[in-house]
C-alpha cells in the first residue's frame, strides 16, 4: 500500500534535486557572466572624478584662508602623485593582462 | 488545610510534566554550549533561554497572551527577523574575493548540492517506521546544508513550522561544529600536494565593481528567480548601504545595533518552539542526523567542483577551498585557511576562500528561493 507513494515520493524528490542543482547552477554561471562583464564595463568607464574629487574633498572643510592655501597647494600636490600613481597602474596593467589572461 | 492546597496548586511542581522538564534540561544543555564551549553563542544562548521560558508550568509564554507567542508570530511567523538579519549580514559582506575570481561561484552553487541531496534522504527516509516527512518538510530540513541560519528560519517557517525549532538548532549547532565536521572530509577528497598548492594574489576590486554587484544580483533574482528575492532582496541591500558609502549610519545600524536586536527575539523565537510535544519525537533525531549528512555532502561537493575546476583553470586552484562553499561565514573559509596552513605553513587561503564563502551565502538563498517556488 505504503510502497506506490513511496517511490512516487522519490521520484519527485530526484526531479526537484536535479532542477535545482540545474537552477542553482544555471543563475550562479549567469551571475558569473555578469560579473566578467561588470569589470568589462569599469575598465572600459574608469572612475573619471576619482582622481580629481576626493582629495578635492578636504579643502571645504578647512575655513581659515592660511590653511586654505595650505590645502589647495597640498591638493595639488596630491593631484600630481595621483596622476603618476595612475600612469603607473595603467601602465602595469597594459603590461600584465596578457599574461593574467 | 484548604489554603495549603490552592498554595500548593499555584506552584509549578504540580504541574510539571515529564516532557518539560526533559525540555528544560535541553535549553540548560544549549545555555551549557554556549557560555561553556562557546558554540554559536550569540544565537544559542537566547535559543536555550527561550527553551527554559516556553516549558515553564502555568506561566504561557508561548500561549495567545504571552511574550514569546507574539514575539515568535510577530518576527518568525511572518518571516520578518530572518530577513532583517539577512540585511545585516548583507551590510558585513565584502564581495572583492568574489568578483576579483567570480569562477568561485561554480564552488558555492556546488556546495549546494549537499541540500538537494539530503531533500532526496529525507524523503527516502520515510522508509524507516515512525518518519513521515512531507516534501515540505523534507525541503525545510534539506536547506540545514546551506549552512546559513537565518536562510534555514525563513525556509522553515514558510515550509514546515512545526519543525522549527529542531532545524534551527540542528542549523545552529552544525554552524558551531564546522571546525569539527570539514576538516576530515577535505583531508579525505584531497592529496597533501592539492593542498599544498599556492594560488595567485587576488586583483584590487574597484569600488564601482563593488557597488554595481548587489544591484546586478538583485536584477538577476529579479528577473529568473523572484521566490528568492525577499532573502537575496534584503541582502543587497545590506551590502549597497555598506558599498556606496554614502550611508555609513544606515549600514553600521544594519550591521550592529539592528542585528543585535533581531537576533535576540529571534533566539527567544526559535527557543519557544521547543516544547516538548514538538521536540521530543523521532523526527528531530532523524532532522539532526539529516543536517549532519547535508553538511558533509555540501562540503564534499565543494571540494570536488574545485578539484573539477582546477584542472580547467590556467591558473592554480587549491581543491580546500571548495569547501566553503557551504556558506557559514567566515568559520567555513577559516577553516580552509587552518587547513591549508597545515598543509604549507606558507600558504594563506582565507582570501581566496571567501570568494565561494559568500557565493554559498548566495547560493543557499537561491537554493531557498527554488525550493519555495517548487514546494511551496
Amino acid at each position: 500500500m505504503n510502497t506506490p507513494t513511496m517511490s512516487e515520493q522519490l521520484l519527485e524528490a530526484a526531479s526537484l534535486l536535479m532542477i535545482g542543482m540545474l537552477t542553482v547552477f544555471i543563475f550562479l554561471s549567469v551571475l558569473i557572466i555578469s560579473v566578467k562583464l561588470i569589470t568589462k564595463f569599469v575598465e572600459v568607464f574608469p572612475e573619471p572624478e576619482a582622481t580629481t574629487h576626493q582629495p578635492a574633498r578636504p579643502a571645504p572643510a578647512v575655513s581659515s584662508q592660511a590653511v586654505n592655501a595650505q590645502a589647495s597647494a597640498s591638493v595639488s600636490n596630491q593631484k600630481d602623485v595621483i596622476t603618476a600613481i595612475t600612469h603607473a597602474v595603467t601602465a602595469y596593467r597594459q603590461t600584465n593582462q596578457p599574461s593574467s589572461k | 488545610m484548604e489554603k495549603l492546597q490552592i498554595l500548593w496548586q499555584s506552584t509549578a511542581l504540580p504541574h510539571f510534566e515529564m516532557g518539560q522538564i526533559i525540555m528544560m534540561l535541553v535549553g540548560f544543555g544549549l545555555l551549557y554550549l554556549a557560555i561553556v564551549k562557546k558554540f554559536e553563542p550569540l544565537l544559542l544562548l537566547p535559543i536555550g533561554f527561550g527553551a527554559l521560558l516556553t516549558n515553564i508550568p502555568l506561566a504561557g509564554f508561548s500561549e495567545v497572551g504571552g511574550l514569546l507567542h507574539y514575539i515568535y508570530y510577530i518576527g518568525v511567523d511572518t518571516g520578518v527577523f530572518p530577513l532583517l538579519i539577512f540585511m545585516g549580514v548583507g551590510a558585513m559582506t565584502d564581495f572583492g574575493a568574489l568578483i576579483a575570481n567570480p569562477k568561485t561561484l561554480l564552488l558555492g552553487a556546488a556546495a549546494q548540492f549537499g541540500i538537494f541531496a539530503t531533500l532526496f534522504g529525507a524523503i527516502a527516509l520515510n522508509a524507516v517506521p515512525g518518519f513521515e516527512f512531507s516534501l515540505q518538510d523534507a525541503a525545510a530540513i534539506a536547506i540545514i546544508g546551506g549552512a546559513d541560519g537565518p536562510t534555514a528560519i525563513f525556509l522553515a517557517s514558510k515550509l514546515a513550522p512545526e519543525l522549527l525549532g529542531a532545524i534551527a538548532v540542528a542549523a545552529y549547532s552544525y554552524m558551531a561544529l564546522v571546525p569539527i565536521i570539514q576538516p576530515p572530509i577535505m583531508n579525505a577528497l584531497t592529496t597533501p600536494q592539492e593542498r599544498k598548492i599556492q594560488m595567485n594574489q587576488l586583483r584590487v576590486v574597484t569600488k564601482r565593481e563593488k557597488i554595481i554587484f548587489p544591484l546586478a544580483v538583485l536584477f538577476l533574482t529579479i528577473l529568473f528567480l523572484p521566490s528568492a528575492s525577499p532573502l537575496v532582496g534584503m541582502f543587497c541591500l545590506g551590502n549597497l548601504m555598506k558599498e556606496s558609502g554614502v550611508v555609513d549610519r544606515l549600514s553600521n545600524t544594519a550591521q550592529n545595533e539592528l542585528i543585535n536586536i533581531v537576533t535576540i527575539f529571534l533566539g527567544l523565537a526559535v527557543g519557544s518552539k521547543l516544547s516538548s510535544e514538538a521536540f521530543l519525537t523521532v523526527e528531530t533525531l532523524g532532522i539532526l542526523g539529516l543536517g549532519a549528512v547535508a553538511f558533509s555532502i555540501g562540503t564534499g561537493a565543494g571540494v570536488i567542483m574545485a578539484k573539477i575546476l582546477a584542472k580547467f583553470s590556467k591558473e592554480p586552484i587549491n581543491p580546500l577551498i571548495g569547501a566553503a562553499g557551504v556558506s557559514a561565514v567566515p568559520m567555513a573559509a577559516r577553516v580552509v585557511n587552518k587547513v591549508g596552513l597545515e598543509a604549507n605553513p606558507h600558504n594563506f587561503l582565507l582570501m581566496h576562500a571567501m570568494g565561494p564563502n559568500v557565493a554559498g551565502v548566495l547560493g543557499s538563498a537561491v537554493a531557498a528561493g527554488i525550493l519555495l517556488a517548487l514546494v511551496g
